[in-house]
């Protein structure tokens, strides 16, 4: 080592000579001082830097750009000769040689100044260099060296290094690009610039910072928003970073507020949210390890040592990696935002908003997010249309249930649409489908104990199974989806209604309600009136339901309703409504048709209505009934009492006043009976005929009742005039008290004068019994006086009766419904009432 | 033989090379102060370094004339 180093020392010391001697044209004493000079300077600081890895590729660069300065052809040039220059073999350190030119065309461009006063002074300073110190000035340009200070005896030691440094060179020189850009990502750039290094942050600290912000830990620059999810450049050691540093700093950290943003969200979320709420968060954390991967590969680019090729990774680089996360992040962010509070259902409406976005990223991001979320949603759904079982924990499926008291309520209660949970891809419409498919499952299974076959499941069970979640919601998937939907709705219902009309007899049972409690089997009725009567005019207090039962099946057993399906006749009950003091019979007395099992479904509810309903078609039942007797007495009242004189102008009053009722009460009965019950009820028929599914028949019925309720003035609308009604009925009532009144007085008057002419014949004698005659004479005259009471009475029930009629009929034309006012003007029809 | 000759041609072809550069980097050196520079700079001078030194003997050479 040391022999080859004399060499070396040897051989610059001898060229350095004759370059003086060259120079000073052959002066000797001014070369050797020249020389003695110039190997001071260069032993002071004469190593080539460590560090001068990639000079050869740095100096030709910095030729180029010189040269590009000057001139093209220049640049050209300098390209050949460069290439000549790396084939030749004469040439070992091309780099220094290189380096030296180009310092040496810098020197006389730049310092073209004073040098004399340069080399002059190190004249002065020249005990200085002798004891190894570094001048500034050298320094300054001197290559990288931190270590500069070397002593003259060491000048070549690095000897050995260059050498290998410059065989490493040859062979990357060979292969590096030598573009411009790849030298200003290197770590150590050797320019002068470097001075001023010892002060700036670099890039590698920023970077790892960075990389710890990422995962939500503080750093040296970078601290925790303080209460925020943020992070802010801390204010001390920001004071260092330069502007730029600064603003690629700022942007880096806007995804560490959006991870932190997002793992917040799943954190708290994670406990207490539903399967579907878990599926945005198992979403979200699929995004975030894609995000700590992508960290992980940035730490580990970031963390290989310097100096390696393509260690390299800035900020900025930084930046781009991150970029794609960052745009994802801020869609998720959005989203988890939007979804926050919310859970089921609400979810997947909130997400399904953002399908429709203009942003590709968004749409692409809320896709995954809401296949991911409509999964749970799928399976339920498939489980509530297969076999209408709903496993719902958390209550975010759209429908719910409810528990029960009785099976007839199950169709009406148990299920229910949660509109808030109804995703937004599914219209209401489909979702009342649904929840019939599903109850009418639960119908079949549970109220008609069907445990057949469900027809139609095929085609459902291979949707299920072959397409995914965004069936649901994918415009093309969907309509699939909504054809087997619509498919197995229909089916299921049609099974619902097959079973109902076929095994459960729902048109037999309508029938039997009509007939029997809307008073439609009119022989019946009339036989049941006939029998009933005595026993209802007792007061309700002494009628016993066995007997009102016995006289029911008596009724039965006379009348065409013996004919009538032993299943229905078994149904027929009578119904005693509780009573209080001065009730009759009639006031408590109803019938009642018990349904039960799956067709209770339909008429369970409806059965307050029918009594209603049956109570004010029983009551003009009963009036015509009444109206009917007073006739046919009157008749025979007229046969009878021919003799009694007195009788007759009260018997013509109460013969006006009974046609009036009969009138009055064949029109209101007609209109009850014919126009709305019979039209009502061929309506009724017809919609269920029609009918769909189990809903469409619930429908028809409810209609039917409701316009009965309406035509026979039930409904709140009328109470007025149903008011006016009951005391028509009344009066009929009491003209009938009145005429029975009436029949007994007479009838006593006949007997009494039958007795009294008999007696006078059986005396024999033309001479009147005075004392008989005296009591016939007072007894006719308060017979006569009675007549005239009730001659009274009679007229001032007629009078106010025509009052109340009127009222009756002015409230039927003042009403809104046509055929009241029809029922008016045909009340009317002479206008013999002339209404107010 | 042909070695040698080779090489020595190498030789000059680079120096040409050299010499081309120098001008075209506005050098303006002598071939002979070239040659010795680039030696020099094989030998593992310090480049920097040696254009200071040359430039200041050029300059003391200048001077030492002007006094002449």
């Amino acid at each position: 080592m040391d022999a080859l180093d004399n060499i070396e020392t040897k051989q610059v010391t001898e060229l350095i000579f004759r370059l003086c001697e060259v120079l000073s044209k052959q002066n000797s004493a001014v070369a050797e001082r020249l020389a003695h000079n110039a190997l001071m300077c260069l032993s002071c600081s004469s190593t080539v830097s460590t560090s001068s890895l990639n000079q050869e590729e740095y100096i030709v660069s910095c030729i180029r750009q010189l040269l590009s300065s000057q001139s093209k052809e220049k640049l050209e040039r300098f390209e050949i000769l460069y290439s000549k220059l790396k084939e030749s073999t004469i040439l070992k350190k091309r780099d220094l040689t290189l380096c030296f030119l180009y310092h040496l065309s810098q020197r006389s461009y730049v310092h073209s100044g004073d040098p004399v006063l340069q080399w002059s002074s190190r004249e002065v300073d020249g005990t200085r260099f002798n004891s190894g110190q570094t001048s500034t000035r050298t320094s300054s340009v001197a290559l990288t060296n931190t270590q500069s200070q070397e002593s003259v005896k060491r000048i070549f030691d690095s000897r050995e290094k260059r050498k290998s440094h410059s065989n490493a060179h040859k062979i990357t020189s060979q292969t590096t690009t030598t573009t411009s850009s790849a030298c200003w990502s290197k770590p150590d750039i050797p320019s002068s610039s470097r001075v001023s290094s010892l002060n700036i942050v670099t890039e590698q600290e920023l970077l790892q910072d960075v990389i710890f912000s990422f995962q939500g830990i503080e750093g040296k620059f970078l601290r925790r928003e303080p209460g925020g999810l943020g992070f802010t450049v801390d204010t001390k050691a920001g004071k260092l970073l330069t502007p730029s540093q600064r603003a690629l700093l700022e942007r880096l950290i806007g995804i560490s507020f959006l991870h932190n943003q997002l793992k917040r969200y799943c954190d708290e979320n994670e406990k207490h949210s539903g399967t579907i709420g878990q599926a945005l968060i198992a979403t979200l954390t699929d995004e975030l390890s894609a995000y700590y991967k992508t960290v992980a590969i940035l730490q580990a680019s970031a963390s290989k040592p310097a100096g390696q090729e393509n260690s390299d990774m800035t900020l900025k680089r930084a930046l781009y990696v991150m970029h794609e996360h960052q745009t994802r992040f801020e869609w998720l962010a959005y989203i988890a935002e939007q979804c926050r509070d919310k859970k089921g259902g609400a979810i997947t409406t909130a997400i399904h908003g953002f399908l429709q976005h203009g942003s590709k990223c968004a749409q692409e991001i809320s896709e995954r997010v809401l296949k991911a979320v409509c999964k749970p949603l799928y399976v339920m759904l498939s489980r509530w249309l297969l076999d209408g079982e709903i496993n719902d924990p958390y209550n975010e499926f759209f429908i719910e249930v409810k528990t029960v008291s009785t099976a007839e309520r199950l169709w009406h209660d148990k299920y229910h649409v949660r509109q808030h949970m109804v995703p937004s891809f599914i219209k209401m419409s489909q979702a009342k489908k649904i929840l019939a498919t599903g109850k009418s499952i639960n119908f079949l299974r549970q109220i008609c104990k069907d445990s057949g076959h469900l027809p139609g499941r095929e085609s459902m069970q291979k949707l299920f199974r072959t397409t995914l979640a965004d069936g649901l919601f994918a415009p093309e998937q969907s309509i699939e989806f909504h054809a087997t939907l619509e498919s197995v709705y229909k089916e299921t219902s049609l099974r619902v209604l097959e079973l109902l009309k076929n095994k459960y007899r729902l048109f037999e049972h309508l029938q039997s309600l009509r007939r029997y409690l809307l008073l439609g089997q009119g022989d019946f009725i009339r036989h049941l009136l006939d029998l009933l009567t005595p026993e209802l005019n007792k007061p309700a207090g002494q009628i016993y339901i066995h007997t009102l039962t016995a006289i029911l099946e008596s009724a039965i057993r006379v009348t065409n309703a013996q004919y009538e399906d032993e299943d229905t006749l078994k149904r027929l009950a009578v119904f005693f409504m509780s009573h209080s003091s001065g009730d009759t019979g009639w006031d408590v007395f109803g019938l009642i048709y018990i349904v039960d099992g799956p067709v209770g479904t339909i008429f369970q509810q409806t059965m307050s209505t029918y009594q209603s309903l049956f109570g004010a078609l029983w009551r003009a039942k009963r009036t015509e009934f009444a109206l009917a007797n007073m006739r046919r007495q009157q008749i025979t009242m007229s046969k009878l009492f021919k003799n009694i004189e007195e009788l007759r102008p009260v018997m013509h009053l109460i013969h006006i006043l009974t046609s009036k009722m009969i009138h009055f009460l064949n029109q209101t009965q007609y209109y009850f009976l014919f126009e709305v019950l019979e039209c009502s009820w061929a309506e009724m028929q017809n919609q269920v005929n029609k009918a769909e599914c189990l809903d469409d028949i619930i429908t028809a019925h409810t209609c039917f009742l409701t316009s009965v309720q309406r035509g026979v003035l039930l409904d709140e609308d009328s109470r007025q005039l149903f008011s006016h009604l009951i005391s028509i009925y009344n009066f009929v009532m009491n003209l009938e008290g009145h005429q029975e009144a009436l029949y007994q007085a007479a009838l006593e008057e006949h007997e009494s004068r039958v007795a009294y002419a008999a007696h006078r014949d059986a005396a024999n004698d033309f001479g009147t019994d005075n004392e008989h005659q005296k009591a016939y004479l007072e007894r006719k005259a308060a017979f006569r006086q009675f007549l005239g009471t009730m001659k009274l009475k009679v007229k001032t029930s007629a009078q106010t009766y025509d009052d109340i009629v009127k009222k009756f009929l002015g409230l039927l034309s003042r009403s809104t419904n046509m055929n009241l006012r029809l029922l008016c003007v045909r009340l009317t029809f002479n206008n013999f009432y002339t209404t107010a | 033989m042909n070695e040698k000759a080779s090489s020595a041609k190498d030789a000059k072809e680079t120096f040409q090379c050299l010499m081309e550069l120098s001008n075209l980097l506005g050098a303006d050196l002598d071939p002979e102060v070239l040659s010795i520079c680039v030696r020099l700079c094989e030998a593992g001078v310090n480049p920097e370094l040696l254009v200071t030194v040359l430039k200041d003997i050029l300059k003391e050479v200048q001077t030492i004339r002007q006094e002449e």
